[in-house]
């Protein structure tokens, strides 16, 4: 997850405090030791609303399918030697949580993957499992019409808004292999699912907008947000 | 794609179990004085796994093109990307495992932590 690290004018340095809460990483201010929640950038004991650390979009992917987005990409350099993740265990088995927890909400199993999109307070789940069977997903949430699309490693998705200008648009998949292509049925535009870029049709060169979204475990989401929705 | 990334990508299928032990054991070595806990606070569990010095984060970030980075990422590595409109940028989550936190900045963004 990634915010902005600027609070009241303040510029942070923020670590890793080597803190869980509810399994989920807390942050700390290296300078003044304030926590911050790594779930939602809240401060861990809640208190003054505006010290929140503002979440920005970012999208959680393999490199081959980040480059395919962003061929000009950078990349943080990394030590050759490091070839593997410390948790290689942890992904696989059914376990939650360091310490053993037991999945809060049965609507989903705990080690699922959804798509979670927060505003104003309420939330969203979508099941990524769910999403790898239809590729896409459509509904509104907190006022907001969006399109959820599975990216082609099938380990992840984009949500976009499905507001262009001052049309809502719905989407219909197109048969074929390879890279999924969308037509907007107000239009008949064609879209490239996983840019959001519309190719061909009356909105050519139109680009949908990127809505704020996070991979993240069930049982880990459905502890911070009790409430939240679940789709399909 | 060039030929020799062909052959500097044997690195993303072997080796792994080795230098995951490795880092396993210098993990558990720094944290011999450290006892975890945990307290209930509201309605969750606040558990101390490690002390915060064990997990530094990066502080200055080097970028380098993706052509230069295919020497050390596997298409199939999971990464964190952030585009703020004017730059791309990927961040390894198996790098992040080691750090947690990266201290950035973006001309789109501004100060922004990458976080793990």
């Amino acid at each position: 997850m990634v915010y902005t690290r600027t609070v009241e004018g303040k510029e942070l340095r923020l670590a890793s405090s080597g803190k869980l809460y509810k399994d989920v990483l807390l942050l700390v201010d290296q300078d003044n030791g304030a926590l911050y929640r790594q779930m939602d950038g809240a401060t861990f004991r809640g208190g003054d609303s505006r010290a929140r650390l503002t979440p920005l979009p970012a999208l959680q992917t393999t490199w081959g399918e980040w480059k395919r987005l962003h061929p000009d990409t950078l990349a943080l350099r990394k030590d050759s030697r490091i070839r593997d993740t410390l948790y290689q265990r942890y992904l696989a088995d059914e376990r939650l949580g360091v310490a053993g927890t037991r999945n809060p909400d049965a609507r989903l199993p705990g080690k699922g993957l959804v798509v979670g999109i927060e505003e104003a307070g309420r939330a969203l789940a979508v099941s990524l499992e769910a999403l790898r069977r239809s590729r896409l997903h459509q509904t509104r949430f907190g006022g907001q019409p969006l399109l959820v699309v599975l990216l082609p490693s099938g380990d992840t998705a984009r949500v976009f808004s499905r507001r262009v200008g001052k049309r809502t648009l719905s989407f219909e998949p197109l048969p074929g292999e390879g890279e999924l292509r969308l037509r907007d049925r107000e239009t008949g535009t064609l879209w490239s699912a996983s840019s959001g870029r519309a190719l061909a049709g009356p909105l050519a060169g139109e680009q949908l907008l990127p809505a704020q979204h996070k991979l993240s475990y069930w049982f880990a989401w459905a502890a911070y947000h009790p409430e939240t929705r679940v789709e399909p | 794609m060039k030929d020799w990334i062909v052959s500097t990508r044997t690195f993303c299928q072997a080796g792994a179990a080795a230098v995951l032990a490795a880092a396993l054991t210098v993990a558990a070595a720094a944290a011999e004085d450290f006892k975890p806990s945990w307290e209930r606070v509201g309605d969750g569990i606040l558990l101390s796994v490690v002390p915060p010095s064990n997990i530094p984060p990066i502080n200055k970030p080097e970028f380098v093109s993706a052509d230069e980075a295919d020497n050390f990422l596997c298409d199939t590595e999971p990464v964190l990307g952030v585009y703020d409109g004017q730059v791309a940028r990927a961040y390894s989550l198996w790098l992040l495992d080691r750090h947690e936190v990266v201290n950035d900045s973006t001309p789109g963004f501004g100060p922004i932590a990458v976080t793990w």
